[in-house]
């Protein structure tokens, strides 16, 4: 043969091959296997907890359905599911997504309602974590089903506190914070970047009565709620000195695992990795004012929605919600990664009370808040919120003004919309 | 007769194609992707900067609107692009001239081959193969305030990462360490260039070394300095790794790059974010071409 011969022959070879490869994968036939497409963010222990829960629904459901998950950084998940509205062959079939992003995805006309969820699951309301419940119903229609919550709980060191010790009001925080500090010990290294630092600020002012937004969703973070709850935050840094003045993005949890602070806040996902990579013994309990009679805090929820564009049929449609009722029924797998599940019966059972460090979160997932989700724009104002907590604990500008120039800049932002 | 005339056409055909259609042939594929992954993007960018457009609606031509919006400072868009304008002129500023004396002074040193010259060279070069995140938590680790290296050295609690100057130090320190291994590598290779017997004729005529480096080495280089100088402001102006991840969220080093980029693919404003980066390339182009002028009127 030729090498011209040979040359073209390969290449015609490669460009069938390559033009075979573009054809639909998310063609549902109408009998046999339906395949689903699931994108969720999920990375580190949540990922491969996520994963091996597809990978245990595909075989218990082999033949009848598959899921094929992927893991996608959230703001690129979010930014595909923009770019690809209407595209059948680029959109998933289901999304695990923040609930604090539903408003503006929804907005977006991107989500299917799904109000027969309920009855198709049998599901009592009674049964799930009233926040996470009430989160996906946006305008009194349904746009997804809970699948978790993660407040802001309060890990600390054993070594450096007793459990007795433990405070369960802010007063008594700082009380103890300042006890503590002494000897290049540190109560509580306080962030000065953007941080989880907004989450507990956002937590004080539902304690002080206040929210994010207010009922015509008219930005109210420089209330006097606000103020004086980082008032107090700023005055424990600067004043009291019970942190660093200096606490880079990681910082606070570098400076706790080499036990030079008593506290540090974050996550239920930071359990694992506090077992994997820290070398001190941590206890987890709730944050201060956040369980109790009173008690409040805010906490995150991750969420189902499905896709309008792709769940386009009755078959395809059940064939999710049974993917979604598997994870809601079989949740100690996704309570392993470290994630409050919204499904409560399963708080009850010996398996998960075995996970000693989620306790605390699932005491405060009961009595959180989750914020006016429904609102288009929350993320954003919860963004200029965050930005506010990091100006005014950085350059030691106060309270008032670093909330009511971000109040001011959210405004502007509005107005550009 | 016939055989030597079609000989003759045939010849006159080859050397007609070797001269006007085969140097075409050899650029086709470049000029391919040029077209595809670069002029084409620049042409829709400027479409789009004179729409509105989301992804999830249908483009919507608006005229000057978005331009209108970007230079009225009243504007959240408009004061936080400039702000970010600002805050990338300042570090184009105060990078670039570092960016070009130091690795030209290594390059210089290094090019009299001191003993494990071949070493330091390489030595100096590496940080240049790494991508910028690895840089960053190299850094940030570094400059911890509470438990940094930095700070342990200098037994001081210096806020690198935290409050300011010392964020724009700090970014400017990682740029530096990153970015002079391979402006000293184009400037090694511009010394190497130089002939011998120059400096071996400024020495018969009793140069010293000042005056070989002023009047045989600088003007010799003029070539690679506007190359370097060239491709130096470019890359300034399009900092953006540095500051995203040494201060995540940190309004005061806020980039032009990154202030675009969380306009298009944050807030799905891609009108906007088009227009901006049409501001941002003229600008570019308005500064090099300043550089670019004044370098070649002084040859």
């Amino acid at each position: 043969m030729k090498k011209s011969s040979l040359f073209l022959t390969i290449l015609a070879i490669v460009s069938a091959y390559s033009l075979s490869s573009c054809s639909s994968d998310t063609k549902v036939e109408e009998e046999g296997e339906i395949v689903l497409k699931f994108w969720n963010g999920f990375t580190g222990s949540d990922g491969n907890n996520m994963h091996a829960i597809v990978e245990s629904f595909n075989k218990e459901y082999e033949g009848k359905i598959k899921i094929e998950d992927d893991t996608i950084n959230w703001d690129s998940l979010f930014l595909k599911l923009i770019q690809n509205k209407g595209k059948e062959r680029f959109s998933p079939h289901i999304v695990a997504m923040g609930a604090n992003r539903l408003g503006s995805i929804q907005g977006k006309g991107i989500l299917k309602e799904m109000d027969d969820i309920v009855s198709f699951l049998n599901a009592n309301e009674e049964d799930y974590l009233e926040a996470s419940w009430n989160a996906g119903l946006l305008k009194n229609k349904r746009y997804s089903f809970p699948l978790d919550m993660h407040p802001t709980a309060m890990y600390y060191n054993k070594d450096l506190i007793s459990e007795a010790e433990l405070p369960t009001t802010w007063d008594e925080f700082e009380a103890i914070c300042k006890a503590k500090t002494k000897d290049g010990v540190y109560g509580f290294a306080i962030p000065n970047m953007y941080s989880i630092t907004k989450d507990i600020v956002y937590s004080m002012a539902l304690q002080n009565g206040s929210d994010l937004l207010d009922e015509n969703n008219k930005p109210i973070f420089n209330n006097s709620s606000w103020v004086n709850a980082l008032d107090k935050l700023r005055k424990w840094k600067y004043d009291d000195v019970i942190s660093p003045s200096s606490v880079g993005s990681s910082g606070d949890l570098t400076l706790f695992n080499a036990s030079k602070s008593v506290f540090y806040f974050d996550g239920p996902w930071t359990i694992n990795t506090l077992k994997d990579i820290s070398p001190i013994d941590f206890g987890v309990a709730p944050m201060p004012g956040s369980v109790g009679e009173n008690g409040i805090s805010f906490s995150g929820s991750h969420q189902f929605t499905l896709v309008d564009c792709t769940v386009n049929s009755e078959r395809i449609k059940n064939a999710c919600y049974t993917f979604i009722d598997y994870v809601n029924k079989n949740p100690l797998k996704w309570a392993e990664a470290g994630q409050v599940t919204s499904y409560k019966p399963v708080h009850e059972t010996s398996e998960y009370k075995t996970l000693s460090e989620l306790q605390p979160f699932t005491l405060e997932a009961s009595k959180a808040k989750i914020g006016k989700i429904d609102y288009e724009y929350f993320y954003e104002a919860y963004n200029y919120m965050g930005t506010a907590v990091a100006n005014c604990l950085n350059a030691n500008e106060s309270a008032l003004d670093s909330l009511t120039s971000k109040v001011n800049l959210y405004n502007k932002f509005i107005k550009e919309q | 007769m016939n055989n030597n005339h079609k000989d003759y056409k045939l010849k006159k055909f080859k050397r007609g194609f070797e001269k006007h259609i085969s140097p075409y042939l050899f650029i086709a594929p470049y000029l391919v992707f040029f077209i595809l992954f670069s002029l084409t993007p620049v042409i829709m960018s400027i479409v789009l900067s004179f729409g509105s457009w989301e992804y999830t609606d249908d483009f919507k031509f608006v005229g000057l609107d978005n331009y209108k919006i970007l230079f009225d400072l009243s504007t959240f868009t408009g004061e936080k692009f400039w702000n970010s304008v600002l805050h990338t002129m300042l570090f184009v500023i105060i990078q670039m001239p570092i960016l070009i004396v130091i690795p030209f002074c290594i390059a210089y040193l290094l090019n009299v081959k001191l003993k494990g010259f071949k070493i330091y060279r390489a030595l100096i070069y590496l940080p240049a193969i790494l991508s910028i995140s690895t840089v960053s938590i190299i850094f940030v680790v570094l400059l911890d305030t509470n438990l940094g290296v930095i700070n342990k050295i200098l037994e001081r609690e210096i806020p690198w990462l935290t409050s300011q100057p010392y964020q724009w130090i700090s970014i400017f320190l990682l740029s530096t360490w990153w970015g002079i291994g391979g402006n000293m590598v184009l400037f090694t290779s511009g010394l190497q260039d130089i002939p011998k017997d120059l400096y071996e004729a400024a020495s018969i005529d009793g140069c010293n070394g000042f005056q070989k480096l002023f009047f045989i080495t600088l003007p010799s280089l003029k070539n690679t300095f506007v190359y370097v100088v060239t491709m130096t402001v470019l890359s300034c102006f399009n900092v953006m790794g540095q500051p995203m991840m040494l201060t995540p969220g940190e309004e005061s080093t806020e980039v032009a790059i990154q202030f675009i980029y969380n306009t298009a693919f944050g807030s799905w404003k891609l009108g906007r974010a088009s227009a901006m980066s049409i501001i941002m390339a003229v600008l570019m182009g308005i500064f090099s071409l300043v550089t670019l002028r004044k370098a070649l009127k002084s040859k």
